[in-house]
């Protein structure tokens, strides 16, 4: 299934860009291709540095494709370019100006957007840590210093401790996806409008977007931030691990307590929200009594089978054999460079139920001579 | 609405409720689509009366319904039916959230809208996804956290897993990010095909999808011990990276990637008293403890550090690097509105105009898109 045939977009970043910026411009630029849309990605003489950079510190990487470059860049070509050396330059420019769409953390293509009805429609989509006119535009960016800055740290965590990171790279990766929306709309305005335009997009701006209940709800008198162990949702161990035992209202709690059936839960001590807050700990101890002997499976069918929304905690390896995930067809099989096959999750998204298959990444200027 | 940005006269029936609905197709008003809300005064969005808004609409409706017209429609009788089938059937996308089910029920299921518009979009922003076991089941962003895999990397090392519970609910606000994008690519194919489609855009496979990595990884390295996933504020490969205590009690993050970096720190924290050598990240802290975060900070960006401090909601918001951002806007009456995740320099996103009443511009939709 391809839904983007006939776009041509350049993916494109300075050697020396932040990573961040090589995250969150990789992966909007892979959903793109994943959806049938032609991806060259231009990559320094020796590659992106992304090739060699380790998902988790115990990764031993052998060849210059590591799991996290496997990911980010299924369905993509590669030409790699020494801009350093004449003439180089020129080819990227001529590689530029016969792409629909450039994505990029660089300000090398703005004058390329042709946003005239005369010049045909030629869009950028610029990605950057920081908003381009603010204190910090020229300031370093690491993932853990956007989560800082947009507030979402400040949610994660037990209050009198060091607030969290969400796990993994969300805020490269959040971005990406709004990246991939900016692209989206580039590639209307050049279909339906016949025109091109400049989308710039900011990382922190969009996890300020993802935090808007914290930040904008601030300024409507709401002051949130982390509750740790003693959130009203706990997280409680189990025989195999942990389950989020969530409630909304009032009715799923009487669900819950018709599932745990324990009648220490039906007294006042719980009957409502401010009753739960203030014997939150027992309230935590007796749901763990409960859950340690059962498997996050069992918790969940039984919390489920009740409309209780709980949500086991499930891991990297759970979610590769999910049977929710198995029947969407969700995880695809790619070829990766050592010879074993890799599990990756699609693009998330089925159209007439039919999911959309990622080819493997590509080795450094494969599609080299393809665009000489 | 100006003629050329990139939605330009795309109409969207919304009824989308909550977050993940709603702010998915307030993004595509923010792009120019025409987009009508759909309730009616004995069914209102719930969103409207949350956290005991009365009198008025909530700040969480507010700031997820801006550049909506609101219609007044009531999908439970036989007359509100047929005048949603007759917008239906001059709509290009209708957008919905409900639990799964629910538009069949009510005989507006896909079947029946591609009877009345045979290039229809459904744009079904689910939970876990229109088919398969969890299908079904009740979620919640918390909830998708812990069966979408981000729990599983979000925590103090050795520790249980966190969930950023009620104040964030991740999934519910990435999967906006993405399915706006989705839509526009779905509608292209719709117009390029004439046909019609069903779209599926899951909260928990977008979540899944932002850590697509670890499951390449899990099924790689079979002996990695998945406890190990959860490293706190640790990076992949970074030297050094945490939140420090600072002597005015805030949280300083600091992330140190490079050689070079390292060495800056080092010049940065002074020669060291101690007669052993003393680890630089225990040196950092020291400093870190000793001195306001504020100044701090300072002294490590001018040393190319990527060192800020961890903010809170409210601080986000009067930052100045927020403020020249897009995530914050004014509505026309001048109260503060979510903004926009990117920008458009030729069309800028604007917000236009207040959330709406409900049933606010019934008149005239039926007069504009029925002409009755």
């Amino acid at each position: 299934m391809s839904i983007l045939g006939g776009f041509k977009i350049l993916e494109f970043n300075e050697a020396d860009a932040q990573e961040v910026l090589l995250l969150a411009v990789s992966f909007a630029a892979k959903i793109a291709g994943d959806l049938g849309a032609e991806v060259v990605k231009v990559e320094p003489p020796l590659g992106e540095r992304i090739r060699r950079l380790p998902v988790l510190p115990d990764e031993k990487i052998d060849s210059d494709r590591g799991v996290l470059f496997e990911f980010l860049n299924t369905s993509k070509k590669s030409v790699a370019l020494d801009l350093e050396k004449p003439g180089e330059t020129d080819r990227l420019r001529q590689l530029a100006e016969k792409a629909d769409v450039i994505i990029t953390g660089s300000d090398r293509f703005d004058d390329l957007v042709r946003d005239d009805m005369a010049g045909g429609s030629r869009s950028v989509v610029k990605v950057r840590a920081f908003p381009h006119n603010s204190e910090y535009r020229d300031s370093p960016a690491a993932e853990i210093s956007i989560l800082a800055l947009s507030g979402l740290m400040d949610l994660i965590g037990n209050p009198g401790r060091e607030p969290l990171m969400l796990g993994g790279r969300q805020a490269s990766f959040s971005s990406g996806y709004a990246a991939f929306t900016g692209l989206m709309a580039a590639l209307a305005s050049h279909r339906w409008q016949g025109r091109g335009d400049l989308i710039t997009l900011d990382m922190l701006s969009v996890m300020t977007w993802v935090n808007w209940k914290a930040v904008a709800g601030s300024k409507f008198g709401l002051s949130l931030t982390r509750e740790g162990s003693l959130a009203e949702w706990p997280v409680v161990p189990c025989k195999d691990g942990y389950v989020a035992l969530v409630y909304g209202f009032d009715k799923d709690f009487g669900n819950l307590i018709g599932v745990v059936d324990d009648e220490r839960l039906a007294g006042p001590k719980f009957s409502d929200f401010q009753s739960r807050a203030d014997n939150r700990q027992e309230y935590i101890n007796i749901l763990t009594e409960w859950s340690r002997d059962k498997t996050k499976q069992e918790i969940y069918e039984l919390m489920q089978g009740r409309r209780v929304p709980c949500g086991p905690v499930l891991t990297p390896r759970d979610l590769i054999g999910d049977p929710q995930y198995k029947e969407a067809a969700f995880i695809a099989q790619v070829p990766a460079a050592s010879g074993k096959t890799l599990p990756l999750p699609k693009v998330p998204m089925q159209l007439n139920g039919q999911g959309f298959n990622p080819t493997a990444a590509p080795d450094l200027n494969s599609a080299g001579e393809e665009f000489c | 609405m100006s003629p050329t940005k990139p939605l330009h006269g795309i109409k969207v029936l919304d009824l989308g409720i909550i977050t993940a609905g709603a702010a998915t197709s307030a993004m595509l008003a923010d792009l120019g689509a025409d987009v009508i809300k759909l309730e009616t005064k004995s069914r209102p969005d719930p969103f409207r009366a949350w956290a005991g808004a009365l009198d008025e609409d909530s700040p969480f409706f507010r700031l997820n319904n801006r550049n909506k017209r609101g219609v007044d429609v009531d999908l439970k009788t036989e007359s509100g039916r047929k005048v949603f089938l007759a917008l239906a059937a001059e709509a290009d996308v209708v957008v919905e959230n409900f639990s799964r089910g629910v538009l069949e029920r009510l005989g507006l299921g896909f079947e029946t809208l591609k009877k009345v518009n045979p290039s229809i979009l459904l744009a079904s922003i689910t939970g876990q996804g229109l088919t398969g076991p969890g299908s079904g089941y009740v979620s919640y962003g918390s909830t998708l956290e812990g069966v979408g895999g981000i729990s599983s990397l979000t925590g103090y090392p050795g520790e249980r897993p966190e969930i950023s519970g009620r104040n964030l609910n991740y999934p519910d606000q990435i999967v906006s990010l993405f399915a706006s994008g989705a839509i526009i690519a779905a509608l292209m194919n719709c117009r390029r095909t004439g046909k019609p489609a069903h779209l599926d855009v899951s909260q928990r496979q977008t979540a899944t999808f932002a850590l697509g990595e670890y499951l390449s990884l899990a099924g790689l390295a079979e002996n990695l011990q998945e406890s190990a996933f959860r490293r706190g504020n640790k990076g992949s490969h970074e030297l050094l990276q945490g939140a420090f205590p600072t002597k005015d009690d805030h949280w300083l993050t600091v992330s140190v990637a490079t050689e070079a970096q390292r060495e800056s720190l080092a010049a940065v924290l002074g020669p060291t008293q101690e007669p052993e050598p003393v680890e630089l990240e225990e040196r950092l802290r020291v400093w870190a403890a000793a001195r306001p975060a504020e100044q701090a900070q300072q002294a490590l960006l001018s040393a190319a550090i990527p060192a800020y401090r961890v903010l809170n909601g409210q601080e986000a918001a009067d930052s100045e690097a927020v403020r020249r951002g897009t995530a914050l806007n004014r509505t026309p009456a001048g109260d503060l509105s979510k903004g926009f995740p990117f920008q458009l320099r030729r069309q800028p996103q604007t917000i236009f105009s207040e959330s709406p009443k409900v049933g606010e511009h019934t008149a005239e939709i039926m007069a504009q898109w029925l002409g009755d």
